[in-house]
């Protein structure tokens, strides 16, 4: 069986929802799971910093990389996975890393937070799972379907033209000079 | 811009200044509260950046107003009441106090709060009691 390559980017804290992922590839060793990111928030984390490092010992499809990447990795690293997973916890609903990856056009499979219902109904940008069964699906679906991961490309072009840094910055110009 | 984020925020005020600088507009990104030559401080924020809950940053905001500047503040990320959590149980539930007191005193400094999504909007206004009127949603740009 082939290998499914996926990755969780960003600062490590317990809400970007790691156990989700982490239960799909302990019942999967065909889907190899990369983490990678730098920790802050100090005691906060500990524990789930702890609870990773755990995990990587006993899991041979788990790789755990604990460090910010400079600019130009963030796309070495994206195309070099299949599925860009975003699990996260819904206190977190709005992401970061999404907007800073969807360029380098890699399916990207979230839990089904604000944001990303948005980027999936809207514009079909992404796909998304209420639950860890369903998550466990859709990765496969994605991975397995050519169409599907066809229509996320067209989905995401048509995202980052409409929500374009130029567009955005107009924006907050007009808000700004709204105040005067 | 003030930013003192190393991270997702600082990237986001990075391409937000740069895509205004294009434009021709007189806007700086700092990490210092840098404010008396200009007339607009746009500070981003999150509770986290500005341990306790977010109270650090009230000085600063009281500091801006004292020189009439106006203040635009964008958060990241605010937490819906019924899914916080902090290291143990104690810190959650001081969260779940303190939080929207310090949220509804950051708003009264503020000419205008940025969410990024409708959600965060309804959360503003439903579990820390801002106004709508103060509050405007602007998507997240696109690398």
């Amino acid at each position: 069986m082939k290998q499914i390559k996926c990755i969780i980017f960003g600062s490590i804290s317990k809400v970007k929802g790691y156990e989700r992922a982490i239960e799909i590839i302990e019942k999967n060793p065909n889907i190899f799971l990369t983490i990678v990111g730098p920790l802050w928030g100090g005691n906060l984390e500990k524990s789930t910093l702890d609870y990773l490092k755990e995990k990587e010992k006993t899991l041979k499809n788990l790789k755990v990389e604990i460090r910010m990447l400079e600019e130009e990795e963030f796309e070495k690293y994206a195309k070099a996975n299949d599925i860009i997973l975003l699990p996260y916890w819904r206190e977190v609903p709005a992401s970061g890393i999404f907007p800073r990856l969807l360029r380098y056009l890699v399916p990207m499979v979230a839990w089904d937070n604000s944001d990303f219902k948005d980027y999936e109904k809207n514009f079909n940008a992404c796909i998304t799972a209420g639950s860890v069964e369903e998550l466990e699906k859709k990765i496969f679906l994605v991975y397995n379907s050519l169409e599907i991961r066809n229509k996320m490309r067209e989905g995401a072009k048509k995202l980052l033209k409409k929500r374009s840094w130029d567009n955005i910055a107009k924006e907050h110009w007009k808000l700004y000079e709204s105040l005067f | 811009m003030y930013n003192i984020d190393k991270g997702g925020l600082k990237t986001y005020s990075n391409y937000l200044v740069s895509a205004m600088k294009k434009k021709g507009k007189d806007i700086i990104s700092s990490d210092k509260l840098d404010y008396k030559n200009y007339d607009l401080v746009h500070i981003q924020f999150d509770y986290s950046l500005f341990h306790p809950f977010g109270l650090r940053i009230i000085p600063k905001l009281v500091l801006l107003k004292l020189h009439r500047k106006k203040v635009v503040l964008t958060f990241g990320v605010v937490p819906p009441k019924k899914e916080m959590y902090a290291r143990n149980k104690l810190f959650t539930i001081l969260k779940k106090i303190i939080l929207p007191i310090s949220t509804k005193t950051i708003s009264l400094f503020c000419d205008k709060l940025i969410v990024m999504l409708d959600d965060l909007e309804k959360i503003l206004i439903k579990d820390y009691g801002i106004s709508k009127n103060k509050i405007k949603v602007i998507a997240h740009g696109m690398y």
